[in-house]
């Protein structure tokens, strides 16, 4: 029965995104969601969004979801101008939905990132995970645990996930042998492991994921171009403030750059 | 009986009993109406689905109680101390799990195969782990504490210590009264300070009084819950109450599916962890923090 859910959530999505209602013209609505990298202060991430995008433009307000369906309830009530989202997400929506590229963020030059599989036990073959432990601070749902594993042939529902909120916790957990795996970003394996070194002791990387996008910037559709541009503009410059450093920073990026023409 | 009729028997008896063994019902028991409850319940009863599950929260009498013995669970989970209290009194033979329970071992009778749960402290390691990150110069970590009380769990933290290459450095107190002075006397010998859960140690004055010594001497301050951070320790490291949800749901598939024994998983430490930072502290005690630390905290008060 949960199998049949998903489809029709969606229809009813899209059946109710028909009906929404387009922001106002005093307000044009930057939809976020991004699973990840989600913050785990979201008072602060949204009244920092919020001040960095209107020093771009007073007309755009910022709103972020941590939960899928919160994004697509508020989608189907009042119908943003720009989304910045995660790319299962993404890609899961852009047809339908006709979100269109405007920006494509990057850290350290990079704009996209993996996690890797990692165990300590000595046992575990990347053939035979089902029913195993899985300590991890992404896999808020079915999709971006299809987007980690679906390459590995894994369905959601065939690995018990123990959600945390941050890297630090997935290895801890399998340093102290209470998980079998944590999926984890490979960087914090080296940054934990310089602080304490049992942390990455006898690990063993089982898979590599695919590479992530990190959270474009999308249109809804077509918006008014010489916005789009103010908005391509003031993100591509947001790193010369403080704010929008510290933007930045709350978004896991350092840089945004120009989409190709047309992309979806 | 003829031959058709017996495996015609046979298979209806194994439909009825096989219906019985699928319907698996976890009780999700709260001791009360409380808002730190509530993460850990939801996010258990959401990864157990499709199991059923049914949460309460216990009133005075036993009217809970005797609703659930009658639902007869295949599991049961003790959310706080006066949950576990009141399921161990009663059962003795179905599953019972605990999670944020102050002294289990207080409450569980010795010899009981059934209990098994989730301690309330983050273990020394993973503490330690994180307040490196935010300043991995820490080497020598103070501890004020009575050794009546904490002698056991500082020496335990000693023996772990070392392989994060701290020290830790005794300031042994004998009342509350003494704790101003013995961390004046030491606060050149160490690089932060570890707040322990000691009762003697601390009272709500000398707490004070320790809170504005650290400001003074500029050390950071390292406390095991978010209250403290509020009243002006620089960071703590407590557990996370949505992770316990999902960590008991693991544990609970461990035990009905796996078949595993409640007594042979005993009690295990909290995997996810709530590192709350006071910004403001740090500045006070002319402390920056790492960006990426900053921005992976559970929460920052300004």
């Amino acid at each position: 029965m949960l199998g049949r859910i998903g489809p029709i959530a969606c229809a009813l999505f899209v059946t109710a995104l028909a009906a929404a209602q387009p922001a106002t013209a005093q307000e044009r609505w930057v939809y976020h969601h991004d699973p990840d990298h989600s913050s785990r202060n979201p008072g602060r991430f949204q009244a920092v969004l919020n001040a960095a995008l209107r020093s771009i433009d007073p007309e755009l307000a910022f709103k972020s979801f941590r939960r899928q369906l919160d994004l697509e309830e508020e989608i189907a009530r009042v119908r943003p101008a720009y989304l910045i989202v995660g790319s299962a997400w993404l890609q899961s929506n852009r047809k339908r939905l006709d979100l269109r590229k405007i920006l494509v963020p990057s850290l350290r030059g990079q704009s996209t990132f993996t996690r890797v599989l990692v165990t300590r036990t000595k046992t575990v073959d990347s053939k035979q995970l089902s029913g195993l432990s899985v300590a991890a601070n992404s896999l808020e749902n079915k999709s971006s645990f299809r987007h980690s594993f679906g390459g590995l042939g894994l369905k959601p529902g065939q690995l018990r996930v123990v959600r945390v909120t941050k890297d630090v916790d997935a290895l801890m957990a399998l340093a102290l042998d209470q998980v079998d795996l944590a999926l984890v970003r490979p960087e914090s394996i080296q940054r934990i492991g310089r602080v304490n070194p049992n942390v990455s002791k006898g690990l063993r990387t089982l898979m590599t994921s695919p590479p992530i996008s990190l959270a474009p910037l999308v249109s809804f559709g077509a918006q008014p171009a010489e916005q789009s541009q103010r908005l391509r503009r003031g993100l591509e410059t947001l790193s010369t403030t403080p704010l929008g450093r510290r933007a930045l920073r709350m978004l896991g990026v350092d840089a945004w750059k120009a989409a190709k023409e047309g992309t979806r | 009986m003829s031959r058709a009729r017996i495996i015609a028997l046979t298979c209806m008896l194994s439909c009825f009993f096989g219906e019985i063994a699928s319907a698996e019902t976890v009780y999700i028991v709260k001791s009360k109406r409380l808002q730190a409850y509530e993460a850990p319940a939801q996010h258990l009863a959401a990864r157990l689905m499709p199991m059923k599950s049914v949460t309460l929260s216990l009133s005075t009498g036993d009217k809970e109680l005797d609703r659930i013995a009658a639902a007869q669970p295949s599991l049961l989970v003790a959310l706080g101390s006066r949950a576990l209290d009141r399921l161990v009194r009663r059962f003795d033979k179905v599953p019972i799990l605990y999670a944020m329970v102050l002294n289990p071992a207080a409450i569980v009778p010795a010899g009981r195969t059934n209990v098994a749960g989730i301690a309330l402290e983050v273990p020394f390691e993973a503490v330690m782990t994180q307040l490196l990150m935010t300043r991995p110069s820490i080497r020598r970590l103070g501890v004020i504490y009575h050794p009546g009380t904490s002698r056991d769990r500082v020496e335990a933290a000693r023996k772990q210590a070392g392989r994060l290459m701290l020290e830790i450095i005794d300031i042994r107190v004998n009342s509350s009264t003494e704790v101003v002075s013995r961390l004046d006397k030491a606060k050149d010998r160490i690089d932060a300070l570890w707040m322990v859960p000691d009762a003697v140690a601390y009272t709500t004055a000398s707490y004070r009084a320790v809170v504005e010594r650290t400001w003074k001497h500029r050390i950071p301050f390292c406390a095991f819950s978010r209250a403290f951070v509020e009243s002006g320790a620089l960071l703590s490291i407590g557990p996370n109450n949505a992770a316990v949800g999902e960590q008991l749901a693991l544990l609970t598939q461990r035990i009905l599916q796996d078949g595993v024994p409640p007594e042979q998983l005993g009690q295990v430490p909290p995997i996810g962890t709530e590192l709350v930072i006071n910004q403001g502290v740090a500045k006070r005690i002319g402390m920056t923090i790492d960006p990426d630390v900053i921005d992976s905290a559970d929460e920052v008060i300004e």
